[in-house]
């Protein structure tokens, strides 16, 4: 476990950036975690993503198929990789607060 | 660096396993190394932090001090003299360190050995004594357990399965403009069954169009499946050889069900390495069905004329990361070539390459253990100096963890580049049928 | 015949049983059951013959002066060891085979102790040595001392079969072993290399697709 601190704010989280207690986020986290991912604004295309992982993630625990949120929020597969440049997995679900997602991410 | 912390009797478990019988390929390994030390700047870790622990002869001399304790007279009798080591807890913090955060068994070393012998299979001996002692990486244990536990290691369920197929295959027709056009799923007696990596489904679908795309256009006779679909293996990764047999076994038992002639492995180093080299050994039998790479299939079809590519719809400059589980431990080499030479008009090597290539860091299952995660990417050095070096604006390369590992290279290092699969690549250069031949 | 060969027969007598028992208690390495893409029998070749060049291996290309150092080293120990053998029969050899000899020993013993001087002086290396490396180098070198010694005065023939004597029943019981298992291990990764099509590099098969 290690910490960050971004723009003042100190965080817990494991090695790789992820979020230690997912709990602790919120806008401004999101925000500041959104930073570390390469995106300096988060536009409402941003929010619609991150927004609908964190519900799909505080119901079932994990993160949501590409396809749901693709689907869900209307935005299409090749715009989320340029919303995330890390993509959905270590991208999106990052600054939605969540642990790192199992399997090969 | 912090490890999993070992319950009690790790050490005597640990012990059991290391005191055990060993197989003679491991044990000839572990009485061959004589510390000539010439395999240090073969190594991709070593070359980038210059630590002697990084050494490909230090960690296999960590493994063989411990062998020479139990295994050799001298061991027993002067373990100093021979450098032998007891197994204890801070023996086996040291070895977790280095086989899990030193060494991606890439087998670079191996190559190179001036006495020809593999650290690979040593270190994976080392990750098999970590096992008995519970000291694997969490991320690596919890990939193989959600595997077992869930038949991939996403805990993807089948419905989800179903439903993204459906949706990608809406999108297939709707992209090539032809309602004929299908992901046949669970279909019982198709020439090949095409096995993906769950982060395909889940998370990176444009590979797997991409692959659909070909399939298509190549009139390929193939089938998807929704359940035990996942090629990975961490059970391998873990040096975990009961729970290595069992997530191949799955796989193997569903392409026996559908009575393919062919399993083909999408792109996916450590599993076609797994499904195609490992798996015979693992179950003691040879399989009923051949298993290729969706690299060697794709090249196949452009030597047939089932493919015809147009190199200008990839114009920007390419290079190839030549994963090491497919290439120096899988001897799928030049098919990979084939393709991008027929499909990209600027395709630049790098160097070095083929079986020589270097690891690019995140190997050995090591992009699941976060805890290494900082030596992951300083490892990883020597692989983005290598991009940077051809000017190239994509990277290509048939391996999802590579490319995991080369998106967050491109990040850190600034490389401004695309990663991507050779599906991906060679589904852009397609000459659909109808159209003009470039 | 002189106790000093007598001395020398039992030692090789007992070091070679002592090699047949350890390679008794290695076993086989299974055959290999996943179907070849390429020469498991091209790749053991490989192995033992163009896999030594200097430039078939970076350890090699990148160290040139250490690995013909190191080849040196080896060829010499090989004539000490024939040298050995031939003591059991009769002691005196022709010149030229004596000179012969000699110059490989000589040359075999600089390596030697260059090596030992690398081992002693480069950070690296010290970080993975244990006392035994010195001792075995140390040894072998006095083996090499012996040969030349043997070849240049006679005389000194028993002083070499005692030498000589020592080195063979110590062989099997430490690093020195390598002699054996690293045969073993050249086949397997050989064989290894060879079936994957890595090395040699197995022409690309084109089969029943289309």
């Amino acid at each position: 476990m290690s910490e960050i601190t971004i723009q003042g704010r100190t965080f817990a989280v494991d090695e790789e950036g992820f979020l230690q207690k997912p709990e602790l986020w919120n806008d401004e986290v999101a925000k500041l975690l959104a930073t570390t991912e390469g995106v300096t604004e988060m536009s409402p295309e941003h929010w619609a993503v991150v927004r609908m992982i964190r519900e799909y993630y505080l119901e079932h625990g994990n993160a949501p198929m590409i396809r749901l949120l693709c689907q869900r929020t209307g935005i299409n597969l090749r715009t989320i990789f340029k919303l995330f440049p890390a993509g959905p997995a270590k991208g999106a679900c990052k600054v939605a607060g969540l642990p790192k997602p199992e399997g090969c991410v | 660096m912090a490890e999993p912390s070992a319950g009690a009797g790790a050490v005597e478990r640990a012990l059991a396993v290391l005191r055990g019988r060993l197989d003679a390929r491991t044990t000839a390994f572990l009485n061959s190394c004589v510390r000539c030390g010439l395999c240090a700047d073969t190594c991709h870790v070593f070359l980038a932090d210059s630590e002697s622990e990084s050494m490909p002869a230090h960690k296999v001399e960590r493994v063989a001090r411990l062998f020479r304790r139990y295994h050799t007279l001298l061991g027993r009798l002067t373990p100093g003299f021979v450098g032998a080591q007891n197994l204890d807890l801070e023996a086996l913090e040291g070895l977790a360190a280095a086989a899990f955060g030193r060494c991606t068994l890439c087998g670079r070393c191996a190559l190179n050995c001036s006495v020809g012998l593999d650290p690979s299979t040593i270190i994976r001996f080392a990750r098999t004594v970590l096992g008995a002692a519970g000291m694997v990486p969490k991320g690596i244990r919890a990939n193989a357990d959600l595997a077992l536990e869930t038949g991939n290691n996403m805990g993807i369920s089948r419905e989800n399965v179903l439903e993204t197929v459906a949706w990608l295959e809406q999108d297939l027709r709707d992209t090539l403009g032809d309602p004929a056009a299908a992901m046949p799923i669970d279909r019982y007696g198709a020439r090949v069954l095409y096995a993906v990596n769950p982060r395909e489904v889940k998370f990176f679908p444009l590979s797997l169009s991409a692959a659909a795309t070909i399939f298509h256009v190549a009139g390929e006779d193939w089938t998807l499946t929704s359940t035990d679909f996942d090629i990975t293996n961490y059970g391998y990764f873990a040096a975990d050889a009961a729970a290595a047999r069992a997530i191949a076994e799955r796989l193997i038992a569903r392409a026996e069900e559908l009575g393919v002639e062919e399993l083909v492995v999408a792109e996916c180093g450590h599993g076609y390495r797994a499904l195609r080299w490992e798996a015979p050994e693992w179950l003691g039998r040879p399989l009923p069905f051949k298993v290729s790479s969706l690299v060697e299939v794709m090249a196949e079809y452009v030597d047939h004329g089932l493919l015809r590519l147009d190199p200008t719809k990839n114009a920007d400059r390419i290079t190839l990361h030549d994963p090491c589980n497919l290439v120096r431990n899988g001897g799928v080499i030049e098919e990979q070539r084939v393709l991008l030479r027929a499909g990209a008009a600027d395709f630049v090597e790098m160097v070095p390459n083929r079986e020589d290539n270097y690891c690019c860091g995140g190997g050995g299952g090591m992009l699941a253990a976060s805890e290494h995660a900082a030596k992951r990417i300083e490892a990883g050095r020597i692989k983005a100096e290598q991009i940077r070096a051809t000017g190239a604006k994509v990277v290509a390369s048939p391996c999802h963890n590579c490319i995991d590992q080369l998106m967050e290279l491109n990040r850190f290092y600034k490389l401004g580049v695309e990663v991507r699969t050779l599906a991906e690549i060679v589904a852009d250069a397609l000459v659909l049928p109808g159209q003009p031949a470039p | 015949m002189h106790a000093t060969t007598l001395i020398l027969l039992a030692a090789m007598v007992t070091s070679v049983a002592v090699f047949t028992a350890l390679r008794f208690r290695l076993g086989s390495v299974p055959a290999p059951i996943a179907p070849a893409r390429g020469s498991a029998a091209a790749g053991i070749l490989y192995a033992f013959t163009f896999a030594f060049a200097p430039w078939a291996k970076e350890s090699a290309s990148r160290h040139l002066p250490s690995y013909l150092a190191g080849i040196a080293y080896h060829v010499a120990v090989f004539a000490g060891l024939v040298r050995l053998a031939v003591s059991l029969v009769g002691p005196s050899l022709p010149s030229l085979a004596n000179g012969v000899i000699a110059v490989l020993a000589g040359c075999g013993l600089a390596c030697g102790l260059a090596l030992l001087v690398k081992r002693c002086t480069d950070r690296r290396l010290r970080a993975v040595s244990v006392p035994e490396d010195y001792f075995a180098n140390a040894l072998v070198n006095l083996m090499l001392a012996a040969t030349l010694a043997a070849a240049l005065r006679p005389s000194t023939l028993p002083v070499f079969q005692i030498v000589g004597a020592v080195l063979v029943l110590y062989a099997p019981l430490g690093k020195l072993r390598h002699m054996l298992f690293l045969l073993t291990s050249r086949w397997v990764l050989g064989a290894t290399f060879g079936r994957r099509g890595v090395r040699p590099t197995a022409v690309r098969s084109r089969s029943d697709h289309g």
